[in-house]
């Protein structure tokens, strides 16, 4: 699986198809990351988990 | 009118494109514009008859593979770059540089798929030195970067196209530059050889000198240094220096994985030169004086980002940090007509630039 924030949303996904993975699960966290207090990055990292745990056991959330 | 995306089959070679057919040339316009096909200005329909001179051109056949193009890795050919140049405006004679240019951004140690995706606003750079540089008529004097000659131009522009239309490097899609530039648009110039007082940059990069190159480099738009004060070699030097130390390019914090450009006009190398300075001199130089300062980078640029050698001393806030690894990283160009301006040119920064020689039909 892939993390990565929703403006990149379209550039992984077609990278996911053109590399012959259209499937590859994608989990998606509100853009930006960079630049972010540490407070933030771990809401976001918390928000993601579930998903991440999805992806990993079941496929794409 | 019958256009090309597309050429249709007919002849002895048939080929791949599918044949597009308009009920006018307006209206073939407007669809190429409205299917994403465009730079946003007019293109030039590319019919068979012209898609063919442009293969021609290439002196390669129709379906040799170029190159693997990314985000969407797909195959340039000899004839989907040929629509390109069409499109563009080239002539068939401009095909071989091209191809060249292509082929040298295709290779691994550029990164095309970090400069085509990247945030950062780099253009791709064509640098053309050489006999061919004159054959075809490029403008390495007044107005070098542009506009108005029509091989800088449209060479230029027929890699953008390539870069969009077969690798799908389309902003906000798969070409996320924040801003975009100018230089995306078109970004090809040639080595004025004869105000050049060293070596021509392909001889520099062990090439002969009846060679001719192209090299291409994962630019930002040039940044002027201007001085018509100071006369010396190490004091036109500095200012060079004071204009590649800034803090906001990528190559201030990816030093060993990038290099950079300096592109003197014609004064000012001939101002280095009479100081006795060489080609590599100049590079030793600026390597040295182009640099910031640890303690400035920690809370700016892309600290956090930072990969660096481990002789630079990171835990002194003192540390001169320089813009690449090593003084042979600063490429080193004269172009440009007459007038005390030079400029400096930095990287998308986890790139090299790559040189190929130019293979001219029939030679």
């Amino acid at each position: 699986m892939t993390l990565c924030t929703d403006a990149f949303l379209g550039l992984a996904r077609e990278e996911a198809r053109t590399l012959g993975m259209p499937e590859l699960p994608l989990v998606i966290i509100p853009h930006p990351l960079g630049g972010e207090p540490a407070e933030r990055v771990q809401a976001r990292a918390a928000g993601a988990l579930d998903g991440v745990v999805a992806a990993l056991t079941r496929g794409a959330p | 009118m019958n256009a090309a995306k597309a050429g249709a089959a007919s002849g002895q070679h048939k080929l791949q494109a599918e044949a597009l057919t308009f009920g006018s040339h307006d209206e073939a316009l407007e669809a190429f514009h409205g299917r994403g096909w465009t730079d946003g200005l007019p293109v030039l329909l590319p019919t068979e008859q012209r898609v063919r001179a442009m293969i021609a051109g290439a002196g390669r056949p129709a379906a040799d593979v170029i190159g693997l193009v990314p985000p969407r890795w797909a195959e340039a050919t000899v004839e989907n770059m040929a629509i390109n140049a069409v499109m563009a405006g080239c002539l068939p004679e401009h095909m071989p540089v091209l191809v060249g240019a292509l082929q040298a951004a295709c290779d691994p140690a550029f990164g095309l798929y970090g400069i085509q995706a990247t945030t950062h606003p780099c253009g791709i750079l064509i640098v053309v030195t050489g006999p061919e540089a004159a054959r075809l008529k490029l403008n390495a004097g007044f107005g070098c970067f542009g506009p108005g000659n029509r091989a800088n131009a449209s060479i230029g522009r027929a890699l953008r196209l390539v870069l969009v239309n077969v690798g799908g490097a389309i902003p906000g899609q798969g070409d996320m530059s924040t801003q975009g530039s100018p230089g995306k648009y078109s970004y090809c110039t040639a080595e004025n050889e004869g105000a050049t007082p060293w070596e021509p940059l392909r001889v520099a990069l062990g090439y002969g000198r009846e060679d001719s190159t192209v090299s291409v480099f994962a630019a930002e738009s040039p940044h002027n240094v201007n001085d018509h004060q100071c006369l010396t070699a190490h004091t036109v030097l500095s200012s060079i220096a004071s204009v590649m130390a800034t803090i906001g390019n990528n190559n201030a914090s990816c030093i060993d994985s990038g290099d950079v450009l300096v592109v003197l006009g014609p004064e000012h190398a001939q101002t280095v030169a009479a100081g006795g300075m060489t080609r590599r001199d100049i590079q030793r130089f600026l390597f040295d004086r182009a640099r910031n300062t640890v303690g400035l980078l920690r809370q700016r640029a892309q600290w956090s980002m930072a990969r660096w050698p481990k002789w630079i001393n990171q835990d002194n806030d003192e540390t001169l940090v320089p813009l690449v690894g090593q003084p042979e990283d600063i490429h080193i160009l004269v172009a440009g007509g007459a007038g005390k301006h030079s400029s400096f040119i930095p990287t998308f920064g986890v790139t090299k630039s790559v040189t190929k020689r130019i293979e001219r039909v029939g030679k």
